[in-house]
């Protein structure tokens, strides 16, 4: 029961830094309007966090496989593809 | 193959079994609908991709069917301006031709300097292009706007920022001023619409000159007119020379407007589908190796903001 507490605790935590720094890209990359390229840039790195953040939480969490990277890294990906076809 | 593999499944399934394997979490698909494996985001990213490219394709050798929609006028912009000030109890501003000079030679020096700001990096002011095309004013005033679609677009996005608003809507201007044009600005195609107020020193005016602001847009205190020097007016190469009517293409198909569509209902559907895999694992209490429905919702949600902000164009 402690344990499972503890993990509820512990995914609180990663998801609200999730949240907090995606509303920061977000914010950014409404302020920088006067240039695609920084806004394409602020993109590819929300993407790369989000990659990092999802290999992190998954090692902490104990349950890091091979298929939960290819996950990340393919939504990341998508990302990247959408935001490249408006920005490039 | 991700294509064979696709048809593989669909040609051995009925449709029921094929949602079913599709958009709902079961045995046969390993516990995760099979839209939110792996190969199946890597089908999206390849179909994206090649429509990205097909769209890009299409607009170099057909821009009348598929290109980037804009159609910004002078006299939209005067009637949305002056029906704002309607609205507001202000008289309407009048065409001035001196104003609408300034406006021109402003966006010319905006893509010869390449700035986006109302102080050009070599000290000019919006003020120097007023009195450089002959006006001379008692308060003047200018709004910017770029990557707009449409007049209404502009006015309404400028009306939305207070200190634009309050230059729409300021009592003392009688004339403005516009120029739309298209060119180059820090390497992207852009349409740039500058707006300028004034009133006229040869015109009554009934208020007093307040305090020299130091908002760019915002009011100055009457100077004495001189004109500019040639070497600050730089005719630019990559400008149209179509301001007087403003910019207008209208393609077919609007590329940017087609893609958002497309990325937006991809987007959508994968998080209506993440939302009904969550829930059943939920219900189900089903222990699964596969990422987190729930940060791929929040990182989708945020993916859709983006693509929604970076439709709107830019106002200073």
């Amino acid at each position: 029961m402690k344990k499972t507490a503890a993990y509820f605790d512990r995914d609180f935590w990663h998801h609200l830094i999730l949240i907090i720094v995606l509303t920061l890209g977000i914010i950014l990359f409404y302020f920088f309007s006067f240039s695609r390229l920084f806004r394409f840039t602020i993109g590819f790195s929300l993407a790369v966090f989000y990659v990092l953040w999802g290999i992190i939480h998954h090692k902490l969490d104990g349950d890091l496989h091979f298929k939960n990277v290819v996950e990340y890294i393919f939504i990341a990906l998508l990302a990247v593809v959408i935001l490249g076809g408006m920005l490039i | 193959m991700i294509i064979s593999f696709f048809a593989s499944i669909i040609l051995c399934m009925s449709v029921k079994d094929l949602v079913r394997h599709f958009f709902i979490p079961h045995r046969a698909n390993n516990h995760r609908a099979k839209a939110l494996h792996p190969k199946s985001f890597l089908f999206y990213i390849l179909v994206l991709a090649v429509l990205q490219l097909s769209f890009k394709f299409v607009t170099l050798i057909r821009p009348d069917i598929l290109g980037i929609a804009t159609n910004i006028n002078v006299d939209r912009l005067l009637e949305a301006t002056n029906k704002e000030r309607e609205q507001n109890g202000m008289v309407n501003l009048e065409l001035n031709p001196e104003l609408s000079l300034a406006a021109e030679k402003k966006a010319e020096d905006m893509f010869a300097r390449n700035y986006w700001a109302h102080n050009g990096p070599n000290g000019s002011t919006p003020w120097d292009f007023i009195k450089g095309a002959g006006y001379t004013y008692i308060y003047a005033g200018e709004n910017l706007a770029k990557d707009f679609q449409n007049s209404n677009d502009v006015v309404q996005a400028w009306m939305k920022s207070p200190s634009h608003r309050e230059n729409i809507l300021r009592k003392e201007y009688q004339d403005i001023g516009f120029a739309v044009v298209n060119g180059v600005l820090n390497g992207e195609e852009t349409t740039l619409v500058i707006q300028m107020f004034g009133v006229s020193s040869s015109k009554s005016v009934a208020a007093k000159p307040e305090s020299d602001k130091q908002i760019q847009i915002a009011v100055k205190p009457a100077e004495t007119a001189n004109t500019l020097g040639k070497e600050e007016l730089v005719t630019s190469k990559t400008v149209d020379n179509n301001y007087a009517l403003g910019v207008v293409a209208l393609p077919l198909f609007d590329e940017g407007l087609l893609l958002r569509l497309i990325s937006l209902l991809i987007m959508g559907s994968l998080l209506t589908i993440l939302t009904i895999d969550g829930f059943l694992i939920l219900r189900r209490r089903t222990v699964r190796i596969a990422g987190h429905n729930f940060a791929h919702f929040i990182f989708l949600l945020a993916l859709i903001s983006i693509v929604i902000i970076s439709a709107t164009g830019t106002i200073l």
